[in-house]
């Protein structure tokens, strides 16, 4: 094999120009591959990691219609159900209404017991916590953001609900920081539920309801079967429900928003569709002009499998240095954007799927921008090559 | 003058032996086709969902929420803080008294026909007042709800893009069986996706006693806004907050629309560095086959700058007319595309504008990467020895 390498060297070499500029625009296209995959990955990345043993029942209405929060025992008494913890959408905010904050108000031991490692939590602060009603915990995203320290005590302002006092805003002390694996959760702040219903205004609608609850099942397989048991529970009450896996819920919530991984495969079809047609473009004018030379090297004793070899290993290198160039490249990219964008899209980072991805896309351009190569190799008549020099 | 006429002696000539190199000319062009209607379709979708918010509002009516929320849905106020805000100066006054509107929305799961997505659909509760205050919204099919009767209208684009929402049709929510009675339109705003019915009713059927989300408030004029605002910010019995309506909807689309655009410039500067390579690629081609006939050309007197010129031209020419392929299929294939996102929780159906501005953009990019793509290999033409020309192939 190393015995063609001065020959792939010597093809590639014969035009510099067109061999830098074709690797450059292989380069171009999966740098664009990271970058797409990376930004899919911050908005659909975390779904497959969601508890597949937790539900979502929420007001059939939508998702801002609240449910009883009686409701809990009742859904705690269907068979299969192991815990229930619910949450209620603070609507926070810091000073601005622009600096929002992803808060749930919680019943703190059933929602920590729920997501367990999950957050991040040391066990001294998550004991803080439970104890101090008036504590909050904040992700780390939001911390850094706003400069919060554990201790200090924040004014943390709803735009959902107002206080007896008349006013919107809620003083929580920092018990803790959640230094999660998962990036959704570092945005998030967690307020006790008791805190938020004792001090709520009379008439805000909220006395006794919570806005969903996230439902722990024992076994993962009986989630089709509890949902639809709970929701038949409901089904003849003031507030039926529509219960469905995290998964789908936060799936279904995305998709509201766009869907990003038709964009991103529809942008990268147009740029990989490009890179082919330029590639394959190369390949079949560098044989082109060197029929000549493969005419000589027939004569020698190479034969079309051997000769089909060269173009091959000429392709792949091309392809190959420009996919790992632009990869690596990517990389990079993506690692100076993850710092400059943490707080708009938080979780930017290349999964490494697709560096298998990337690898079968190698493997294809290689094989596709061979084929019009292939059959001028084939129809090689050598005399009328050689004759034509 | 001279080095004009012998650049344009010098594309002509070359443009006819183009189906030579017709492989690598389709290639640069096709890559900037590529880059076009990549850009051109992202700006597309931004400059879309930007039309449908900013047709929404008018500059002459105040939207009034409670202070602190900065969105209709999470704005709760009461019927009798309503009625103050007519009482406030600076109301239009018509025949039926202050032109305001009490309205309260409600958002209901609705399946997107297409997609099965479940979608947080807007549902509206108004009263007669609310359609002088929007006099955009116009009936175009059925008649107007009758109150208490569990009927509704529905934007045009709900109409399309929601199941169980056609003209006739019935949907259960909130316990009650609402009948699709009339169908409405907004002139491109953001209305059009949602569902409206009178407020007693909606009021009744959620369970939300006699409290309405905003109040909107058509004015006598738009300068007597400011004076409006500060009546309603200094009365002590009210805790609101004032927006003009236009403001409050074009102030919407800001966080997506830039959003878009940005993401949509880095990819198409990163495409047009991809295509720049594959036509630089193209121009060095064609240089390379040309060497003989433009060292000739050269010793009988051709000037080297015509050599660069045309050269480039070639360049931008394919392009151009690549960018104008690229701009065309965009405005084929996405023009008037269907879509819809979220905005404070609420869906909004919009649809994709392929502007004459928008297509006129990505055709100068693509121009402007010609020019680039062509200099190189242009100037290496342009210094090539004449003697080493002549000896070529």
């Amino acid at each position: 094999m190393t015995r063609y390498l001065p020959l792939v060297r010597a093809a590639l070499a014969r035009r510099r120009a067109r061999t830098v500029l074709t690797i450059g625009s292989v380069l171009i296209a999966f740098l664009l591959f990271a970058l797409l995959m990376s930004v899919r990955q911050a908005f659909l990345g975390g779904i497959r990691a969601v508890g597949k043993r937790i539900l979502i029942t929420a007001n059939v209405v939508s998702l801002v219609s609240p449910l009883p929060l009686a409701d809990r025992t009742i859904i705690a008494s269907v068979p299969g159900v192991r815990r229930v913890a619910y949450e209620v959408w603070f609507g926070g905010y810091y000073r601005r209404t622009g600096n929002f904050i992803f808060a749930l108000a919680v019943d703190p031991p059933t929602f920590l017991a729920e997501l367990r490692g999950e957050l991040g939590l040391s066990p001294r602060a998550r004991a803080r916590w439970i104890a101090d009603r008036r504590g909050v915990l904040v992700g780390n995203a939001i911390a850094q953001r706003f400069g919060w320290r554990v201790g200090e005590v924040i004014p943390l302002r709803s735009n959902v609900w107002r206080r007896t006092n008349g006013t919107n805003t809620w003083p929580v002390r920092v018990d803790g920081i959640l230094r999660p694996s998962e990036k959704r959760y570092a945005q998030l702040a967690l307020l006790h539920y008791h805190y938020l219903s004792e001090t709520l205004a009379k008439n805000t609608g909220l006395s006794g309801k919570v806005s969903l609850y996230r439902v722990e099942i024992a076994h993962a397989r009986d989630a089709a079967a509890v949902s639809r048991a709970i929701d038949a529970r409901f089904a003849n009450s003031p507030d039926p429900t529509r219960t469905s896996t995290a998964r789908t819920f936060l799936l279904n919530f995305l998709d509201q928003i766009a869907d990003i991984g038709t964009i991103v495969t529809a942008i990268l079809a147009a740029v990989f569709f490009t890179m082919l047609l330029v590639t394959a473009n190369t390949m079949a004018r560098s044989v082109r002009e060197r029929t000549a030379e493969f005419a000589v090297l027939r004569t020698l004793g190479y034969g079309p499998g051997r000769l089909f070899g060269l173009v091959v290993a000429e392709a792949a290198l091309l392809v190959g240095a420009g996919a790992v160039l632009g990869l690596l490249l990517g990389l990079g990219l993506v690692a100076v954007l993850h710092g400059l964008l943490a707080a708009i899209l938080p979780g930017l980072a290349l999964p490494p799927s697709s560096f298998a991805l990337g690898l079968a896309l190698v493997v294809l351009f290689v094989l596709a921008s061979s084929l019009v190569p292939y059959l001028q190799i084939t129809r090689l008549a050598v005399a009328d090559a050689l004759r034509r020099e | 003058m001279h080095v004009l006429r012998e650049t344009w002696l010098l594309l002509i000539v070359s443009l006819r032996s183009l189906r030579k190199r017709f492989d690598v000319a389709l290639v640069a062009t096709v890559g900037f086709a590529g880059v076009v209607l990549v850009l051109v379709a992202v700006l597309s979708m931004a400059a879309g969902f930007r039309h449908t918010l900013h047709a929404t509002g008018s500059n002459d009516v105040a939207l009034v929420l409670r202070k602190g929320s900065g969105a209709e849905l999470s704005s709760t106020l009461s019927l009798d803080q309503a009625r103050r805000v007519g009482d406030a100066p600076g109301v239009a006054v018509g025949a039926h008294g202050p032109e305001i509107s009490p309205e309260l929305l409600v958002l209901i799961n609705r399946r997107e026909r297409r997609s099965r997505i479940l979608a947080n659909v807007p549902f509206r509760g108004v009263s007669a007042s609310a359609f002088r205050v929007h006099p955009h919204i116009h009936l175009v099919a059925g008649h107007l709800f009758k109150a208490g009767l569990d009927q509704v209208i529905v934007g045009r684009a709900a109409e399309e893009s929601f199941r169980g929402l056609r003209l006739g049709d019935h949907f259960t929510s909130g316990g009650v069986r609402w009948r699709v009675v009339g169908v409405f339109g907004d002139h491109g705003g953001v209305h059009a996706s949602e569902i409206w019915t009178d407020l007693p009713t909606l009021e009744s059927a959620y369970r939300r006693g006699d409290s309405v989300s905003a109040v909107y408030a058509r004015l006598v004029s738009p300068a007597a806004y400011p004076r409006f605002r500060a009546n309603l910010l200094h009365n002590p019995e009210l805790s609101v907050s004032v927006h003009r309506e236009e403001r409050y909807y074009a102030h919407q689309s800001r966080g997506l629309d830039r959003f878009i655009t940005i993401a949509g410039t880095i990819i198409a500067l990163m495409m047009g560095l991809g295509a720049l390579f594959a036509a630089a690629n193209t121009m060095y081609a064609t240089v390379s086959e040309r060497a003989r006939e433009v060292a000739i050309l050269r010793t009988l007197g051709y000037h080297a700058a015509a050599v660069v010129l045309s050269v480039v031209a070639e360049s931008v020419l394919y392009a151009l007319s690549g960018g104008v392929l690229g701009a065309l299929a965009a405005f084929l294939f996405f023009n008037g595309f269907e879509a819809s996102t979220l905005n404070n929780f609420s869906v909004v159906v919009f649809r994709f504008a392929v502007t004459p501005s928008l297509a006129a953009a990505g055709i100068l990019f693509a121009g402007a990467l010609g020019l680039l793509a062509g200099l190189a290999p242009a100037v290496a033409a342009a210094r090539r020895p004449i003697a080493a020309g002549i000896r070529a192939l």
